[in-house]
């Protein structure tokens, strides 16, 4: 018993993480339709300027939100000085975003070094919460609670406000959105810098749980990717599964199967894609 | 058979056997770190070549294709150090589990086109580098596999020297070649053209274009499984490095820095990358930073590569 | 096989039984029911919206049909794919012109005349050592009087030139039945004429079914019309029938003031 609520605990815990990851790429997706290979730039530059202004103002939550914005703000130019030059060329956005991606990972080794660090949060994060024989860490808590929040905020503003059926409509069809009268280069800015910042509090999130080192925006990318693919490319709803069932799998694959544990990538993704090519939420 | 239609293959196949033979008789006279640049420059040339059939012909934005580079890579590895397997042998078995993935592979990717098309086979080469970063049994995880030995080639020995493996490699891509060659002057290299152009007309005039394109993949596979086997007899090691998504990218930006859908461009793309790599590190540090301002050049600035800044400038 | 003189007249060319087609809520199609003699010459006809290019594209098999049959000479094709279609005689041209943009006139003739054979297949011989594609492409370049521009690159074709090429393309895969989706859109009065002839003076065993929006083409190629309208089967007769019935005047008529508000 002990052993399946921890687990459960610790994927769901994970899935947050993938979430904030996935969530902000799908929509960059779905609104833009770019293959945006500088998302793991943004964690990683999230991580950093987490752990930096963690350092300067001692507080967590300042940080997170001064990191995330920052991030954002970086998104915003981008998008407006470098990916509307070539917008329409799928080829030539996707070869920006990783000329991008290239030079945020040799610019982040040029200013923090090789080596890891540990982004200390508020003191309470170390302890843990009893509850019925279990216990739960807080920062996981603090995790699952951020991406539920976010979803949830989220999912209220596309799904209920006027400015996210402008995003909805974005995702179906940008032509039309077009001609609807919606301002679709201000919409493509404000979504990117809204998946960016996404992935800068992930970034901020997941180095207080494990860390941030050189070579991590490169490896959290498959994660983002997968989520975003199992999900149904562009639809927030499909994240928040698709992150679900990917950090599920892969603590109980670690802790079942370790043999199977490699594929817990792979597998749910090419099980989708073979019988539902769009994904868990996607449309034809 | 049409004379006039052969007239622009000739002037090619002229060009190219020049080139073959410069890079042929010039090898001897230079310093022996010349000589491995050029044989990791034909190897990376083969790969890159493979790609530019999907990319540049078929229109198939493959950002994937260093997933059949490393399982040739992984395969040469495995049987060379692990079942002393012959240079023939490992080769042989390296196209073809190359193209067994491919074909695999096709079939979950190929139903999606486009830009969706591009996140599924980035995703398919994220999780093939997370395979080989973590079923250590197999692949050796982070450390790889080492201590490759240069292959035992029947005619010239053991082609252990400098001299004679590029040799052995330069042969091999003038295969590769010859056959890249006769692919695009095919029929079915043409059907490739056709379904970049329009995938809708194509099935009107009775064309199975996923089948075409499944075959693509699968040949580009298995071209792309041989560069990677002779990698790993050139590296001496495989590791997840093979795989990673810098390495993956470098394919796509070798075919688009040439010129897509020209083969030759892609030869010339891999070269030269190649070359700017080793120079650059000479003189800095840095390297990554001017990789990364090349993807941004070519992105704004050279879509067509540089023959095709050459043909708009002509 | 069909195609017989003898049961020529008794199967249809082409049945579609209560074909319809849903994009999302939205019935594009609704139950349309329409029946071809071998070698007949029929026009579809019918406002913007009523659902004609989506019939062809249900016939062809671009698109599969949500609901409903449809039947080339008596076999049942609503689950075959497009390009088996295509081998069985089912050829068509687009309304708006699909062509390989970046290849020569004489590359674009040659796919389509390898679209039925296995050659297409050959990847070790160079496609110019096949002789019969090219002659096949170089006699149709000549019908369609473009053989002095074999050598050039589509896109830099007028669009006279290109909607004939759109035909010949179609005409190179031996279509038995030939769909054709506004053969004269955007063709000044002068190539629509010559385009028409070309039409007319197709092989009378081809049966021809055509969208058209000048009433001058249709009434000089086909013996019948059907009228589609919001895509729904409006009405069925000859030319001069359906010239005169009021209520298809009307659907053209409302739909006009509609538009022109």
């Amino acid at each position: 018993m002990e052993f399946w609520v921890n687990q459960t605990f610790n994927g769901v815990s994970y899935a947050a993480l993938l979430f904030l990851l996935g969530g902000g790429l799908t929509l960059i997706f779905g609104v833009m339709k770019i293959v945006n290979i500088a998302h793991g730039s943004f964690y990683l530059v999230g991580g950093y300027l987490g752990v930096a202004l963690v350092a300067a103002t001692g507080n967590f939550y300042l940080a997170l939100l001064g990191a995330a914005l920052a991030v954002a703000a970086g998104g915003v130019i981008l998008e407006r000085v470098f990916l509307r030059a070539v917008e329409g060329d799928d080829l030539r956005q996707m070869l920006l975003t990783m000329g991008i991606a290239l030079f945020f990972q040799d610019a982040c080794l040029l200013v923090w070094g090789g080596d890891p660090f540990n982004l200390r949060g508020p003191a309470y994060f170390a302890q843990s919460v009893k509850l019925g024989g279990f216990t739960f860490p807080i920062l996981r808590l603090f995790m699952i609670a951020a991406a539920g929040v976010l979803f949830v905020v989220l999912w209220w503003f596309q799904e209920k406000t006027r400015a996210g059926a402008m995003v909805r409509a974005a995702i179906d069809n940008a032509e039309m959105t077009e001609a609807l009268g919606i301002n679709v280069p201000i919409l493509k800015m404000a979504v990117f810098g809204l998946g960016a910042f996404l992935a800068g509090v992930a970034g901020v999130v997941g180095s207080a749980f494990m860390g941030i080192y050189p070579g991590l925006d490169f490896e959290i990318l498959p994660y983002a990717f997968v989520v975003v693919i199992v999900g149904g490319m562009g639809s927030l709803s499909g994240a928040f599964v698709a992150a679900l069932v990917l950090g599920l799998l892969d603590n109980f694959g670690k802790a079942l199967f370790p043999e199977i544990s490699y594929f817990t990538l792979f597998a749910p993704m090419a099980i989708v894609l073979a019988f539902r090519p769009t994904g868990l939420f996607g449309r034809a | 058979m049409d004379v006039a239609a052969t007239r622009a293959p000739m002037r090619l196949v002229t060009g190219l056997a020049v080139a073959l033979v410069i890079l042929a008789g010039l090898a001897p006279v230079l310093p022996s770190y010349v000589v491995i640049l050029m044989t990791e420059g034909l190897i990376y040339a083969i790969a890159a070549a493979s790609l530019d059939l999907l990319l540049g012909f078929a229109g198939l934005a493959s950002l994937g294709h260093s997933a059949f580079f490393a399982v040739g890579a992984y395969t040469t590895a495995i049987l060379v150090t692990r079942h002393q397997a012959s240079f023939g042998a490992a080769l042989a078995a390296s196209i073809v589990l190359a193209a067994v993935a491919s074909a695999a592979i096709a079939i979950l990717v190929l139903r999606a086109t486009g830009i969706y098309f591009m996140m599924i086979t980035l995703a398919v080469s994220l999780c093939a580098w997370g395979l080989a970063y973590r079923w250590v049994s197999l692949t050796g995880g982070d450390t790889g596999i080492v201590g490759i030995p240069r292959p035992r080639v029947p005619w010239v020995g053991l082609a252990s020297g400098t001299l004679s493996f590029y040799y052995t490699v330069l042969a091999l891509f003038v295969v590769c070649l010859a056959l890249y060659l006769l692919l695009i002057w095919s029929p079915f290299g043409k059907t490739l053209v056709g379904i970049r152009d329009s995938e809708s007309r194509m099935r009107v005039l009775g064309y199975n274009v996923f089948l075409h394109k499944a075959v693509a993949l699968v040949v580009a596979g298995a071209f792309a499984g041989l560069a990677g086997s002779l990698y790993a007899y050139y590296n001496g090691f495989v590791g997840p490095s093979a795989v990673d998504l810098a390495h993956s990218m470098q394919f796509v930006l070798m075919v688009i820095v040439g010129g897509p859908g020209t083969l030759v461009g892609p030869l010339i793309g891999a070269f030269a990358i190649t070359f700017l790599e080793k120079m650059v590190s000479v003189f800095t540090e840095r390297w990554v930073m001017v990789l990364a301002a090349a993807y941004v050049v070519t992105a704004l600035w050279a879509p067509r590569g540089m023959l095709g800044l050459l043909r708009a400038a002509r | 096989m069909t195609g017989h003189a003898g049961d020529g007249g008794a199967t249809p060319a082409v049945q579609c039984e209560g074909v319809t087609r849903w994009f999302g809520g939205l019935e594009a199609v609704s139950q349309v029911s329409l029946s071809l003699a071998a070698g007949e010459r029929r026009a579809i006809i019918g406002p913007n919206g009523a659902g004609k290019t989506t019939l062809f594209r249900l016939i062809s098999g671009e698109m599969p049909v949500t609901a409903g049959r449809v039947r080339l000479f008596g076999r049942d094709i609503t689950t075959t794919p497009c390009h088996r279609r295509t081998q069985l005689g089912l050829g068509r041209t687009f309304q708006i012109t699909n062509l390989f943009p970046t290849l020569s006139v004489l590359d674009n003739l040659v796919l389509a005349a390898l679209g039925l054979g296995r050659t297409k297949f050959s990847m070790l011989r160079p496609l110019w050592t096949y002789p019969e594609p090219r002659a096949r492409a170089l006699e149709t370049l000549d019908t369609v009087g473009l053989a002095d521009k074999r050598d050039a690159i589509v896109r830099t074709l007028s669009h006279g030139e290109q909607r004939q090429i759109e035909m010949a393309l179609a005409l190179l895969t031996c279509p038995r039945v030939l769909l054709l989706d506004e053969p004269t859109a955007g063709l000044s009065p002068a190539e629509s004429a010559l385009m028409t002839r070309a039409i007319q003076q197709l092989d009378r065993s081809i049966t021809i079914l055509l969208i058209e929006h000048d009433m001058d083409v249709v009434f000089d190629i086909v013996s019948r019309i059907t009228v589609l309208h919001l895509g729904r089967f409006f009405a069925e007769g000859s030319p001069a029938e359906v010239r005169q019935d009021p209520r298809v005047q009307e659907i053209y008529f409302g739909a006009g003031e509609v538009t022109a508000c």
